[in-house]
């Protein structure tokens, strides 16, 4: 046998960019998650539409809480995603991200819907700081680093038929609760505050988390600075 | 520059001891006699590379442990299944060696001791340990502080016995690798990209075989050597790493185009902290340690070839064909996962076959060309776990014909399944939550052998799971503890 190097080189770069990144549509979506939160597109993403989550019909403040998952979400599914498509034939690499895709947003849309529910009643800036607060001691506890842990697992998955795509399903599913123990706490003062640069800050802080040389939550202490500087931003001081 | 000579050129008997080996002798028991909290102690050393304080067998000297921000900072710092394996040891080697050197001075051994490799894959009788690993006194009568009593060796170790077997000891597939950093499941010499820490991705070729097979051989069952947590305490560790350190270097100078990865997270992105002889921290990155000429290092291996010379100047710039030659980086290669086995496969102490389904690749190897001889063929061993140590260790045979002898089909052997880092890699704890380590074998040549007999079925592969004790491993006292094998999948690249 050779090594097939010359067959390789035939390929475009193109080509081989998008192979290599089997993420990329994933990361497609979560931009214009991003975008939906910022720009006041169709009424759905705006600012203001955002700040008064708490407010609207259940349905809407749903739709707004599947955008910021997808968006604070989906960069951190970059590794396991790639191992989802490596897993797969190469026929069921798209079908099997999708499917681990909504897996994982299942749990998180289950809890978005206690969180709405939360944020009825403790809309607001205020409660944001708080929810900051009850963030920074959750970082201290073995649960949290636990929660990053299995954010780090991968899944054995059939190679064909209903079983690989119930096992790409379980595996989101596991994921987002790994993700959901960790993360749980730092997602609601995104939704309650309103303060949209809160979204980048928290996904950048997520971003350094999963990053990080072994697992270790980032320290509480960034949290509180967030907390600070949300209550300075809001002139609750 | 200090030269680091094979163990098994170094002549001993129970009465006359290689000055090498007797001053290691001295500096380890130099080392042995410090407390735990002190860096240049053995247990500290050891604890570097894992700490368990469940599995610490001197837990109960009463020593106080260094404080835990101490032990956060520099313990349970060893990398496997990860890039950072060969350039972390070469760093924890060389620092072991200072201590040493530190240690023997005093006592008026040379300046330039170095470390002894030792070289089980030299001979048909190089997997006996060095005697010096074997005896109960040094030549002055004091107790051997290399000797390391069974269980926590294998028996075979302390009796002049070979220990492993043939395969666990085999350098040709790490050393035939063409490159350092895996791509996906395609093994390499070094190991996937993985951030500092552990696992997760599938471990480099080095690092399977012979690493983590010698250190079950040594080991077996229940000893040291088989444990993260408890490897280093084995004196016979150091002697093994270094080897494994000298196939590195080896592996660099077969080629100019065996170079490392280039990518700054490699060689700047993390830096290692160890402490020095005099209890200083050293930081150092793994571009630091490459060159084993360099300051920091300064040491060789006997034996080895020279450095390959640079190429001459091409008269052509680009010769017909294309910019190729052997120090062109080869191209990046697309692993293609044709097919997989469905559910979990547990071994026991019984051989086991798995049949996979397998199918045409449809993405990239179906484009590479039409022809089959020129794919790669890989199987992939993925979430291998097991919850207590396993009595055997596995050897994988593709396509073994039915009641055949695994010692007549040498050539359907894809490689070994080692014991080593299957536990800790199961532990909810660990760093990927338990999820096992994933082995890669090349069975490209394999499948041509299966090809030219006629015997390779493009619609299904027989994986061959052969167990293989050790004699007198504490046979029959012990339970079967199964590893799992969570999915055997095959890949075209």
């Amino acid at each position: 046998m050779t090594w097939p190097a010359e067959s390789v080189l035939r390929f475009s770069a193109f080509r081989l960019w998008f192979w290599l990144r089997p993420e990329w549509w994933m990361a497609a979506l979560s931009a214009m998650a991003w975008l939906s939160m910022i720009l006041p597109l169709a009424g759905l993403g705006s600012h203001h539409a955002h700040d008064q989550c708490g407010q609207h019909d259940t349905l809407v403040g749903l739709v707004h809480w599947g955008s910021m998952v997808c968006a604070m979400m989906f960069p951190l599914l970059i590794g396991q995603v790639r191992v989802i498509a490596a897993r797969s034939l190469w026929s069921r690499r798209n079908r099997g991200i999708a499917i681990y895709l909504v897996g994982f947003l299942v749990p998180w849309l289950l809890y978005g819907l206690l969180a709405i529910r939360i944020m009825r009643y403790t809309p607001g800036s205020r409660s944001a700081i708080v929810a900051l607060i009850i963030a920074a001691v959750w970082q201290m506890t073995p649960w949290k680093e636990q929660g990053l842990r299995w954010c780090h697992r991968t899944d054995i998955l059939a190679p064909a038929g209903w079983r690989a795509d119930a096992d790409c399903f379980n595996s989101g599913r596991r994921a987002a609760c790994g993700c959901l123990l960790s993360c749980w706490a730092v997602m609601l003062p995104c939704a309650m505050s309103g303060a949209i640069w809160m979204m980048p800050v928290l996904s950048l802080f997520g971003f350094a988390e999963r990053s990080r040389h072994g697992i270790k939550p980032l320290s509480f202490v960034w949290l509180l600075v967030v907390a600070g500087v949300l209550a300075l931003h809001t002139k609750l001081f | 520059m200090r030269i680091r000579r094979s163990a098994l050129n170094l002549q001993q008997t129970s009465q006359s001891w290689d000055p090498i080996l007797l001053w290691y002798a001295k500096g380890v028991r130099e080392l042995q006699s410090r407390a735990i909290s002190d860096p240049g102690s053995w247990r500290y050393q050891a604890a570097m590379h894992e700490y368990n304080s469940a599995t610490d067998p001197f837990r109960s000297s009463g020593q106080p442990l260094p404080s835990q921000a101490d032990q956060n900072r520099f313990w349970n710092r060893c990398q496997h299944g990860s890039w950072f394996f060969l350039s972390w040891h070469r760093a924890y080697l060389r620092f072991f060696e200072r201590m040493i050197v530190a240690a023997i001075i005093p006592l008026g051994g040379p300046v330039d001791w170095a470390l002894p490799f030792w070289d089980y894959s030299a001979g048909p009788n190089a997997r006996k340990l060095p005697l010096a690993f074997q005896l109960q006194t040094l030549p002055d009568g004091s107790p051997n502080p290399l000797l390391v009593p069974a269980p926590d060796r294998t028996p075979a170790a302390n009796s002049n016995g070979l220990v492993g077997t043939p395969p666990d000891a085999d350098t040709s597939v790490c050393l035939g690798k063409r490159q350092f950093t895996n791509l996906g499941v395609v093994q390499q010499f070094g190991g996937g990209q993985t951030g500092f820490m552990h696992n997760g991705g599938v471990a480099g070729a080095c690092e399977v075989t012979p690493h983590g097979s010698m250190h079950g051989a040594v080991g077996g069952f229940v000893g040291w050597m088989s444990a993260f947590s408890t490897a280093a305490l084995d004196p016979i560790f150091w002697f093994h790493h270094a080897n494994i350190d000298r196939l590195w270097e080896l592996w660099h100078r077969q080629s100019l185009s065996h170079t490392d990865p280039t990518q700054t997270l490699w060689q700047t992105g993390v830096v290692f902290e160890f402490h020095d002889e005099n209890g200083a921290v050293v930081p150092i990155t793994s571009d630091q340690v490459v060159d084993i000429a360099a300051p920091l290092m300064d040491y060789d291996y006997e034996g080895l070839p020279p450095k390959p010379a640079p190429p001459a100047p091409l008269i052509s710039a680009t010769p017909a064909g294309g910019p190729r030659g052997p120090w062109m980086p080869t191209p990046q290669i697309i692993p293609e996962m044709i097919g997989a086995s469905l559910g979990t496969v547990t071994l026991g102490s019984e051989p086991r076959s798995v049949s996979v389904a397998i199918a045409p690749p449809t993405g990239p190897a179906a484009l590479l060309s039409k022809d089959p001889g020129s794919r790669s063929v890989h199987l992939v061993l993925e979430n291998v776990q097991a919850a207590a140590a396993p009595i055997e260790t596995y050897q994988v045979f593709v396509n073994l014909p039915a009641n055949a002898d695994p010692l007549q089909n040498e050539d359907l052997r894809a490689g070994v399944l080692p014991r080593f880092g299957i536990v800790e890699a199961s532990q909810a704890n660990s760093e990927h939550g338990g999820t096992g380590v994933n082995l890669s074998y090349d069975i490209t040549k394999i499948a041509a052998t299966l090809e030219t007999r006629k015997a390779w079925d493009p619609t299904r592969l027989q994986v061959d799971f052969v167990p293989v004790r050790t004699p007198g491993d504490r046979e029959g006292e012990l339970e079967i503890q199964p590893v799992r094998v969570g999915r055997v999948s095959v890949y075209y690249s």
